[in-house]
């Protein structure tokens, strides 16, 4: 007994390997995944995600989800964010159930590695973002929202399901705060193009000058940290990026 | 055997029925009848159908995905249109020039009646499949329902701002009703145990009603067959008594609620002799009903004048829709159409079609 608990707790302090968690890069969004998702906001337990920050059942939880990271892949960014924005909660969430494993155990092995808080305040979910997103978050709540290196869906009939759509952006600005940033990046000229033309025209986002980023810690991590962004620079591949500011509607 | 009308729509005077890919009109005060072919070459069958507030103008929606626009009075084709997909729900705009529809892909468009403007507009879209769309009176909400479960608030007609979300039901939703001579408050329902009375502005719940329970009591008072799930069929709804009425598929029965004190509550419960497939209130507070059509249907449509107790007009005004077509029996399960809303069900149904086609690709290959 005694002996199971401690390989346990080596196996959690070890960092999992990529090479057993591979899964193809497609997911059908429109197919219903046997996802589990609350029926409102308020009725999410996120003790099982944070649990420095939520106690199961306690109404004294005031802490709210700021950042996500919208098919957060292998982590890389959460990873990368942690440190740098310790009081601010980040979620990735990730429709591959596989690569989910991965980043929970990759979380698991930092927050056992290191005994302070650093890596509490990042966590990943199985989820279909594309669908369920108002059943996690209330309107205006999160600050950042991230879309990196998204699947591309070249054919034109695939085109709904880019994660970047008009429809969907409507949705993304109910989530966004007035001031929330939204990024995109990816290799993909065509699909860079195509993600800026959306967001441009979209009225609640307004696009920030490039050269007013080179202050923003986010950029850097997304270019150089998440694992799309470098195998692109090995690959020696282009990098596209857009952020786009969520700015309020006279009418709203 | 007769085939049955799928669905019956009511405004300003005019009753519309709906069999197959035809449409019979009666205006009610002028006792003029008009019957209109949607598609007289393949027969493909009608999905959804809308009048505008006059009645002078009726949208019709078909599976072979056209949205035909005609003139009531003079039974003229005025425009068609092809849509992406199929149609779910079709919503006019106050002064009838345009229209709303919700699709099975999860989008909105918009589409204006006349023949030149061929132009659809894109408006919104959810990642699921849209079962219904109101448009609030004051045209400043559009309100679309999915089989995720949701209902969205979307500003009108900048469509681009969600308003909110009303989030409770568990299961899918099939029909939403504005509650009469009310502003803010709207029913919802569909494979839940509940109906959902919503301040769809504030989005929060004003009311849950157990239709489990009520049907299950019901089903016990008056010796009906048991069914396996509740699917809410249609809401219909009666502004001069403040009514509002519910019914169910494979389920004899309409439940009739009245909104008062802020609330609804059962008035009265009536037993049908047939199977509903459809239901719409005439502005004299009877409610039409369309029968599904077995060996002991004796009409396609009755008409329920009094509710407690049960009278049934037969006058004059049903001749005109006695007759459809002949068939030699109809398949109960192609007019039931809500339970395939169902995750489970609808899953099945499709991998069971995906194993058919593998086979059949797989024989083609081989060939």
């Amino acid at each position: 007994m005694e002996d199971s608990e401690q390989t346990n707790k080596e196996d959690i302090l070890k960092l999992p390997r990529k090479r057993f968690f591979r899964q193809r890069a497609h997911a059908n969004p429109f197919s219903d995944h046997d996802l589990i998702y609350p029926l409102k906001p308020e009725e999410m337990d996120w003790s099982p995600f944070y649990p420095k920050y939520f106690s199961k059942n306690s109404k004294d939880n005031t802490k709210k989800i700021d950042f996500i990271d919208v098919g957060c892949g292998y982590g890389g960014l959460l990873v990368a964010l942690a440190p740098l924005f310790p009081d601010k909660l980040i979620l990735g969430m990730e429709i591959r159930s596989k690569v989910e494993d991965y980043v929970k155990q990759r979380i698991d092995a930092l927050r056992a590695q290191n005994k302070d808080d650093l890596y509490q305040n990042i966590s990943v979910m199985r989820m279909n973002a594309m669908k369920f997103l108002p059943n996690f978050f209330e309107h205006g709540q999160l600050s950042k929202m991230f879309f990196l290196f998204p699947d591309p869906h070249f054919k034109r009939k695939k085109h709904k399901n880019r994660i970047i759509s008009p429809n969907l952006l409507a949705e993304y600005a109910y989530l966004l705060k007035i001031g929330g940033l939204l990024y995109t990046a990816t290799d993909v000229r065509e699909l860079h193009e195509w993600m800026v033309e959306k967001c441009d025209n979209h009225p609640l986002f307004e696009r920030i000058p490039d050269e007013e980023l080179n202050d923003d810690p986010c950029i850097r991590c997304i270019l150089h940290e998440t694992e799309e962004g470098k195998k692109v620079a090995r690959n020696k591949g282009d990098k596209h990026f857009a952020v786009y500011r969520r700015i309020q509607d006279p009418d709203e | 055997m007769k085939v049955p009308y799928h669905l019956i729509r009511y405004s300003n005077d005019c009753i519309a029925a709906v069999y197959n890919n035809k449409i019979k009109i009666k205006n009610l005060s002028t006792k003029e009848t008009i019957e209109l072919n949607q598609d007289e070459t393949n027969k493909t069958s009608i999905r959804s159908i809308a009048f505008n507030n006059d009645a002078s103008i009726l949208a019709v929606a078909s599976d072979d995905k056209k949205l035909k626009f005609w003139d009531v009075k003079t039974g003229k084709c005025l425009s068609i249109k092809n849509t992406p997909k199929k149609v779910n729900s079709i919503v006019f705009e106050n002064h009838g020039k345009k229209i709303l529809i919700a699709d099975g892909f999860g989008d909105v468009y918009s589409y204006s009646v006349d023949e030149e403007d061929e132009e659809k507009e894109s408006l919104l879209g959810h990642v699921s499949m849209l079962t219904d769309i109101l448009l609030s009176k004051d045209e400043k909400y559009v309100i679309t329902s999915d089989r995720d479960e949701k209902i969205r608030v979307t500003r009108y007609p900048k469509t681009y701002i969600i308003h909110n979300f009303c989030l409770g039901h568990k299961e899918y939703i099939s029909k939403m009703q504005f509650i009469p001579n009310n502003n803010n408050l709207l029913l919802s329902g569909g494979g839940d145990d509940y109906l959902f009375l919503w301040d769809y502005i504030n989005a929060t719940i004003v009311q849950t009603i157990n239709i489990k329970e009520l049907i299950n009591e019901t089903i016990t008072k008056n010796n009906l067959t048991l069914i396996d799930s509740y699917n809410v069929k249609e809401i219909t709804t009666y502004s001069k008594e403040n009514l509002v009425a519910v019914c169910f598929e494979r389920l004899p029965v309409i439940f009739i609620f009245e909104f008062i004190e802020n609330k609804l509550s059962l008035k009265y419960t009536v037993i049908t002799e047939n199977l509903i497939l459809d239901i719409a209130f005439d502005n004299q507070g009877r409610i039409w009903i369309t029968n599904f059509v077995d060996e002991n249907t004796k009409e396609t449509i009755t008409i329920l004048s009094k509710f407690s107790p049960v009278e049934y007009d037969t006058k004059e005004e049903l001749i005109f829709f006695k007759n459809t077509e002949e068939c030699e029996k109809n398949d109960i399960n192609k007019y039931m159409t809500v339970e395939n809303l169902r995750k489970e069900v609808l899953d099945a149904k499709k991998a069971q079609q995906e194993l058919q086609e593998d086979i059949i690709t797989k024989k083609q290959k081989i060939e």
